[in-house]
């Protein structure tokens, strides 16, 4: 999808997106008035600038993203009125606009995430049988009593199995791990 | 780069409502990518969608059995269809766990470590002094790991990053991003989202390429930066249960000048290879 295909999407579909956009405002407790166009207009900038997923199925839910971030702006900004404070309403970049941190961060997220995902692969073939079976049956949606009953343990026992598991998957994917 | 599906890893969340809170959270593509380099796409729209339409608009998807669930997993190109149903005729249902996502919804939020479930109830009630305490503090760090020279500027006044920018550029500028953040908190409200930015902000910049650094310095910087979350964690939960907010600063000040003056202050003198940042000595704390 090209940015004037994104772009006529948005138009073409603009009343669903602001509809849940409103609705994800309102979640938050903001007004619509306060949110919704903003994040309308975000999307049309992001597009802009090139921004955009490229899969025209993907539009809403990256629509979503940036909807929930304007609302979260907008509650900022309205603390900070009930405050009193002089802060103005768009002292700070719009989340969907890279700033210096994301050009250093951001800059290789995509392909940061595809390295931690075939890692992430890789360190789940490496687990013991048990807990790697409780993660691909896990990651596949099966509730916790389904895995115990699969594995033939207590189902007491699989938050245990879980936890052992995410402790050397953090590892190997060079996170902290939050029970050391 | 966190991975959202770590998330399942805890015994306590199930499977059903954290699928709900993905799907109307901000997080759903990155999930759907997720689950995509796992288990592949998927071979279209589960056929059960369309029957159970109506059931998942008014009670989202308790109705669905779990190996309906199952199927929606494996076939993640489905979800953002999904998505779209419920965000545009969900039921009040829908509203319900939308609030919830959006009371989770920060740019990007990561997963929760398994068990530990009373983060949400310490948020709340953390005393402010700790969170500018802990924000300051890891300004602090950054910036001194760069030394003291400024960073360039744009004609705009911002700080600009550049793939040749050098270490001594790059990190003021992540401090000063932190510290930009930070500075605006004026209420409890501001300091629980900072907070949140801070914390995504020191997870991002733990497993950020950085390439300006040796890769002694990054796997230090990555394991220092994971022991002073791990400790202001802790401190929050301190807080929770009646303790002192100045002591709570004092310890995570402490922590920080403890971790400059003993490996930060001369860059220049860390080791020349660490291949396990767990191997490293850890810096002496007094709490």
């Amino acid at each position: 999808m090209t940015s004037d295909e994104a772009k006529q999407v948005l138009a073409e579909y603009r009343p669903m997106f602001l509809k849940v956009a409103t609705r994800i405002v309102r979640a938050n407790g903001i007004h619509p008035d306060d949110a919704v166009q903003e994040a309308y207009v975000r999307a049309l900038r992001a597009v802009e600038a090139g921004n955009f997923p490229r899969e025209r199925e993907h539009l809403l839910a990256w629509f979503t993203r940036i909807a929930h971030n304007a609302a979260f702006d907008a509650r900022r900004c309205l603390a900070r009125r009930k405050d009193g404070t002089t802060a103005p309403d768009h002292a700070e970049p719009a989340d969907d606009q890279p700033g210096p941190l994301d050009q250093l961060i951001g800059r290789d997220a995509n392909a940061e995430q595809d390295r931690s995902l075939v890692r992430l692969r890789g360190l789940i073939d490496e687990l013991p049988a048990e807990e790697r079976q409780a993660v691909v049956l896990r990651f596949q949606g099966m509730p916790s009593r389904g895995i115990a009953a699969a594995l033939g343990i207590p189902a007491g026992s699989v938050s245990a199995v879980f936890r052992s598991a995410y402790r050397k998957l953090r590892r190997g994917l060079g996170e902290s791990d939050p029970f050391a | 780069m966190s991975i959202h599906l770590l998330g399942l890893l805890d015994g306590e969340v199930a499977v059903r409502p954290w699928l709900e809170r993905q799907l109307t959270g901000p997080d759903l593509l990155d999930v759907v990518r997720e689950l995509t380099a796992l288990h592949g796409a998927g071979d279209g729209r589960p056929s059960f969608l369309e029957a159970r339409r109506a059931a998942i608009l008014e009670q989202g998807l308790t109705g669905l059995s779990d190996e309906e669930i199952e199927t929606l997993f494996r076939n993640p190109s489905s979800l953002p269809r999904l998505q779209e149903l419920v965000l545009q005729d969900g039921g009040p249902y829908w509203d319900g766990v939308l609030s919830g996502a959006a009371s989770h919804s920060l740019p990007t939020p990561s997963p929760r470590p398994p068990v530990r479930r009373a983060r949400p109830r310490y948020l709340r009630t953390t005393s402010l002094v700790t969170h500018l305490a802990a924000a300051a503090a890891a300004a602090l760090l950054v910036w001194l790991l760069a030394g003291t020279r400024p960073p360039p500027a744009t004609p705009r006044g911002e700080p600009q990053l550049t793939e040749a920018a050098s270490a001594d550029a790059v990190l003021p500028t992540v401090a000063e991003q932190i510290d930009r953040k930070w500075s605006a908190v004026r209420r409890q409200a501001d300091a629980d989202a900072a907070l949140r930015e801070m914390e995504q902000t020191c997870e991002q910049l733990a497993l950020a390429p950085l390439p300006q650094l040796s890769e002694p310095a990054r796997a230090t910087l990555r394991h220092d930066l994971a022991q002073l979350t791990q400790l202001i964690e802790s401190q929050r939960i301190t807080l929770e249960k009646g303790g002192d907010s100045l002591r709570a600063r004092a310890v995570v000040e402490c922590r920080v000048n403890t971790l400059i003056s003993t490996r930060w202050r001369n860059p220049g003198d860390l080791p020349d290879s660490a291949a396990d940042p767990d191997d490293l000595p850890p810096a002496s704390i007094t709490e």
